[in-house]
Parts: C-alpha cells; structure tokens; sequence
C-alpha cells in the first residue's frame, strides 16, 4: 500500500486520494491570448520520466487540495506541500 | 425529530465483553465551516475550543467537537444550532444541521480496533489511534467519520457513516464481526 503524506493528516494510505493531474498550471489572460496559448493551456502537459507536480486531494479525509512532487518512474513521491506554498 | 435507522437493531456482542456493537442514539450533529475570528467566536458559544490540531477533538459536558479539516468541525450533542448560528450572524462561514445525514454506530471493547481493521486502512494500532481522534476515513466500500472517544472501561469507538450506507455498515461489520464472536 502507498501511503502519501497529506500536509494536514499525516501518512495515509493512497486509496484516500485523487490526482487532479499536472499542479502550476496557469491560466493564460482572456483578454490577450491566442489561440496557441489557449491550446497549451488547454491539452499540453509536460508528461516528464521522472520528477512530476501534481495536484493530489484527501477526499476521504480532510478533503484539501494539495501539491505534490511525484517521481513517474519509481511512484515516489519526494515531496508535498500546500496550495499556498511555493513551488 | 431526530430518527434513527438502525434503532430497531438490538446491538451485537462478543463473549466476555471483548467486543459490542450498538447504534448509537439519535444526536444532534452540526457541520461547522469558519476561519480566523469565527473559530474563537464558534469555541466561546460552545465552551470549548475547537481543535486546531488535525485529527483532534475536544470535548465539555454535553458537545464534542470533531476536527474534520482546517476549516471543518462537526460538532456532536448538545443544544447549540441557535447559539452558533446567532454568533455566525453576517461572518464568514456556516452552520449545518446533518443530524439525519449521519448515522452513528458505536464499537466498545479491544477488539474494536481488529474490526475495523479488516476494512479500514489507517494505522490503527490502539497507541497510533489516540483517545479523542478523529478523520474521515473509509470503512469497506463507505465513506465514515472515524472517532474515538475518551475510554470507559475499554476503548470506544464511534463511526458515523452517511444514512443511505447505514444498513450496509451495520451488516458489514456484523459479517466481520464474526471472526472476533460478535453474535446477535
């Protein structure tokens, strides 16, 4: 069982969470942006072999969002922290 | 008026008093939302404070409260929904009245924490699982508010599960019972 650190409760097994896919993701401004930025925003993601930000939520728990750094090829995770931390 | 689904149910128990399965009686529960100044205004309504630390509660005569997030309590008994919504008045947060969405049961005796073992993935080792905890947590295929509350003779355990998985926890718990002697 993969146990991930929820920055507010502490190990708990990974069946408590969901991945809300790639973290930092910004919205581009709708007053300028084109269509090349709107396609980035909408479908590219980095999809990188080996250190990946994600969003992860403890919906059987307390029920927050967080980040998290997440090792694609081992399924370590090597870090989490707060939506109001940096990056 | 408060109702109870499993209130028909005469409770289960295991020789020797290692084990019993009971509901729990109908009891006001409020889901508390708030931040900042409205903490310490919901703690001096309920007379105690509500726990800031994860997985904590904290208790006076006839109120627990239950930590559920860094912005999320539910407070269980007492006669408070007037009071704290008075004190919400035009803040920020809320007040929710969920006594008929949970259904609570209770698991007395050591062995509680064997059950709940057999379906429920937290650390719970008596020591790991400290008087006064409390999370949400899954149980089997449900989603629970896990708590444990001050021992009385033997470890208690309160689980509060939403009303429509009732009869599906009672009967889950009672099939895993089984294996500890649990009998009806």
């Amino acid at each position: 069982m993969l146990l991930i650190h929820c920055p507010w409760c502490g190990e708990r097994p990974e069946s408590e969470f969901r991945s809300g896919g790639e973290a930092h993701i910004r919205r581009p401004d709708p007053a300028n942006a084109g269509d090349a930025a709107w396609a980035d925003y909408l479908y590219y993601r980095t999809n990188p072999k080996g250190a990946h930000v994600e969003r992860w939520v403890h919906t059987q728990g307390c029920g927050r969002w967080f980040n998290a750094e997440r090792d694609t090829v081992s399924d370590q995770f090597q870090r989490v922290y707060r939506m109001d931390e940096p990056r | 008026m408060l109702t109870h689904p499993l209130a028909h149910h005469q409770p289960a128990e295991a020789e020797g008093g290692a084990l019993r399965l009971a509901p729990l009686p109908a009891m006001t529960k409020l889901d508390l939302r708030a931040r900042d100044a409205m903490v310490e205004r919901f703690g001096d309504v309920l007379d105690t404070a509500l726990p800031t630390v994860p997985l904590t509660s904290t208790h006076n005569h006839d109120v627990s409260v239950l930590w559920l997030g860094p912005d999320q309590w539910l407070v269980l008994g007492g006669d408070v929904q007037a009071k704290l919504e008075d004190a919400l008045a035009d803040g920020f947060g809320a007040v929710t009245d969920v006594s008929q969405q949970l259904v609570g049961l209770e698991l007395r005796g050591p062995l509680g924490f064997d059950l709940l073992a057999c379906g429920c993935r937290l650390d719970l080792h008596p020591k790991a699982l400290n008087e006064g905890f409390a999370s949400r947590t899954g149980l089997a295929k449900a989603d629970i508010i896990l708590h444990r509350r001050p021992d009385d003779g033997g470890p208690v355990l309160w689980l509060f599960g939403r009303r429509s998985f009732s009869d599906y926890l009672w009967h889950w718990l009672l099939t895993a019972g089984r294996e500890f002697g649990l009998r009806r």
